[in-house]
């Protein structure tokens, strides 16, 4: 059996248990706190050579501890990230383009353009009040 | 929307897992996103201290800076990596006999003998299985029989794949069909027949002759020669094809490594080469039927399945790089999950696991289960993942059921402590089924699990081939090929 102390002012309970864990493969673990102290026992499941699991087990808690502060400090953002994630619809697509060209696009504005102003000019005289006579009746009452 | 974040100034970092292996370090996240840093630059982040600019941009272009995440990326990315939340069971296994003319010795099928105790899935039950599968909302659906020897039981073969053609006309869906076989049944009318109905057709192929005729005995004649006549058969077909009406798949095999095949990877490898097979699947002994009832004699212990799996993965990439075309399965569905984030459709690889929601077993007697290993189980008298009875069940009884959602439970790494803090969780997954055959509860006891120290493994030895530049190549031209 192999007892290991670590301080519950350094690491959380949960943190010591998860890291006992991991080694529960090959060893039973027994936790005892006691104050400001935790004291773990492994003992091999296999009685064969004798094993020591101090420094893995030790360096296993040091990670876990940064593990589950990490997760701590990010717990909300995570929620909201999976939640987010979840439900997320992509923002509209651009736009495709026509396939034309920038000076067939310039060609074409030009010829729109044109065609707009002859209408323009159109309307701007409904009545046709600036049209002359001739342009109206075709010489059809000529003085004699 | 606002988030309220606990200040922490020495950690701007979001939350990850990592794990060490030669070469470096793992990092990933729930993203799915990952790095693979030096000891030397992880040590600089487990400290607090400053990293180089270099690292900083590759570490937050993979979601793990908080103050920098590109927020479309990682969700669309999440989102491809789990569509199969969205969808319902594509997967519809068909068990149309369990009469079978093979004793392998694996066998997880619980196959009886050909003339033996009579276990035909009849036509009306075959039916109904097929309106329950086209019911899924997925509208992609696949068919797969099994067996025992699917062969054995022609007439409803056939007869379900006329219907169920039908049903795909009717309904606009996209239908796959699937026959796994040992060919032995196999004449040139059923192929004439499977291939114009567009069936893909897949057998098991465990080696050369010394290693296939002594896993998988057939009294009736040599089980790997008839193997090999039928896939060069189905091959030249697939090679030959002019009339341009159907598609003809090319022939696919399954190999299962057991403790015959140990010290054989090159020949195995060698053997599917020489008949043009592209992929070869290493899948290793699941402790179910058969298996677990003669473990002594076929089994082996994880760290002997991944000395044969490193070596034949070695193996293959330098074929690769000779210039031959063939792929490790296992390997190309963890790379396609790992780089193009999306889900290959490995139903025992998934969080939460592919029972029910991805695939669904339909026996002969028409009882339905959670997956194939559940329904080996109920061969074996324990109905645990039972999850309703074509005759009396509807689609939403099954999904409802309680053996769904205890699978759903357990099978969600979320719960499992082991495979929360596990670095390989975004691509990983457990399988109730085994679990509870080999462990004795759905949950599992993941520490001491078989089948998470072999995956675990897999995992390791593709992320150190993947520091190898060579290596690495060989490997990620696979992830195209995934279809």
């Amino acid at each position: 059996m192999e007892k290991i102390k670590v301080s519950l002012n350094k690491y959380s309970l949960p943190q010591i248990r998860y890291a006992a864990y991991v080694f529960t493969k090959d060893f039973y673990a027994e936790i005892k706190k006691n104050k400001d102290l935790c004291e773990i026992m492994f003992s091999p499941k296999n009685s064969g050579k004798k094993v020591s699991v101090k420094r893995k087990f030790l360096t296993e808690l040091e990670d876990e501890k940064f593990r589950s502060e990490l997760f701590d400090a990010n717990r909300e953002l995570r929620e909201y990230l999976i939640k987010s994630a979840l439900v997320y619809k992509p923002a509209d697509t651009v736009k495709e383009p026509d396939g034309l060209t920038e000076e067939e696009e310039k060609e074409l504005d030009k010829i729109i353009a044109e065609v707009e102003a002859e209408l323009k000019k159109e309307k701007e005289d409904p009545l046709e009040i600036k049209k002359t006579w001739e342009e109206k009746y075709g010489g059809k009452n000529k003085r004699k | 929307m606002a988030v309220k974040i606990k200040e922490n100034k020495k950690l701007d970092k979001t939350s990850f897992n990592f794990r060490k292996i030669n070469g470096g370090v793992v990092l990933s996240n729930d993203f799915g996103c990952h790095c693979v840093l030096s000891e030397k630059d992880f040590e600089k982040i487990l400290k607090g201290k400053k990293i180089p600019s270099y690292l900083e941009e590759r570490l937050s272009e993979a979601g793990f800076i908080s103050k920098k995440m590109d927020f479309d990326k990682l969700f669309s990315g999440w989102q491809k990596k789990n569509s199969f939340l969205y969808t319902g069971p594509g997967l519809n296994i068909f068990v149309l006999t369990l009469r079978c003319n093979h004793k392998c010795l694996y066998c997880q099928s619980g196959a009886l003998s050909q003339n033996g105790k009579k276990s035909d899935m009849s036509w009306q039950t075959a039916k109904k299985s097929v309106d329950m599968a086209f019911s899924s909302p997925n509208p992609n659906i696949s068919i797969e029989f099994q067996g025992g020897e699917p062969l054995a039981n022609w007439p409803v073969l056939e007869k379900t794949v006329k219907y169920a053609r039908k049903k795909q006309k009717d309904s606009k869906k996209n239908l796959f069909i699937a026959l796994v076989s040992n060919l032995s049944l196999m004449d040139e009318k059923k192929a004439e027949f499977l291939l114009k109905n567009e069936i893909s057709i897949c057998t098991s192929l465990d080696g050369p002759s010394f290693i296939h005729n002594k896993n998988r005995p057939f009294s009736l004649g040599n089980s790997h020669s008839l193997t090999v006549k039928w896939i060069k058969y189905f091959m030249k077909r697939h090679d030959e094809q002019k009339d341009l009406s159907y598609r003809i798949f090319k022939p696919s095999a399954l190999l299962t490594v057991s403790k015959n095949s140990l010290g054989f990877h090159k020949e195995i490898i060698d053997e599917y080469v020489s008949l043009g097979l592209e992929s070869i699947f290493f899948r290793p002994l699941s402790p179910i039927g058969y298996a677990a009832k003669y473990w002594d004699k076929i089994g082996y212990n994880s760290k002997e399945f991944l000395s044969f799996y490193r070596k034949g993965l070695e193996y293959i990439i330098s074929l690769n790089l000779k210039g031959k075309k063939i792929s490790e399965k296992t390997a190309q569905m963890l790379l396609t999950k790992i780089f193009d984030f999306k889900d290959p459709g490995f139903l025992d690889l998934r969080c939460p696991c592919g029972a029910s929601v991805g695939q669904i077993a339909y026996n002969w007697d028409g009882s339905i289960y959670t997956c194939d290993e559940g329904r080996m189980i109920g061969w074996e008298g324990d109905d645990f993942f039972k999850a309703g009875d074509i005759n009396k069940s509807s689609y939403k009884d099954i999904i409802n059921s309680s053996a769904t959602k205890g699978c759903m439970v357990t099978s969600n790494l979320e719960n499992q402590p082991m495979c929360f803090r596990c670095a390989y969780k975004p691509w990983c997954g457990v399988c109730p089924a085994v679990n509870y055959e080999a462990q004795k509860t759905p949950w599992g006891n993941i520490i001491s699990s078989q089948r998470c120290e072999i995956f675990m493994g897999i995992f390791d030895i593709l992320f150190e081939l993947l520091g190898k530049k060579r290596e690495s190549e060989v490997l990620k031209s696979w992830i195209s090929e995934d279809k």
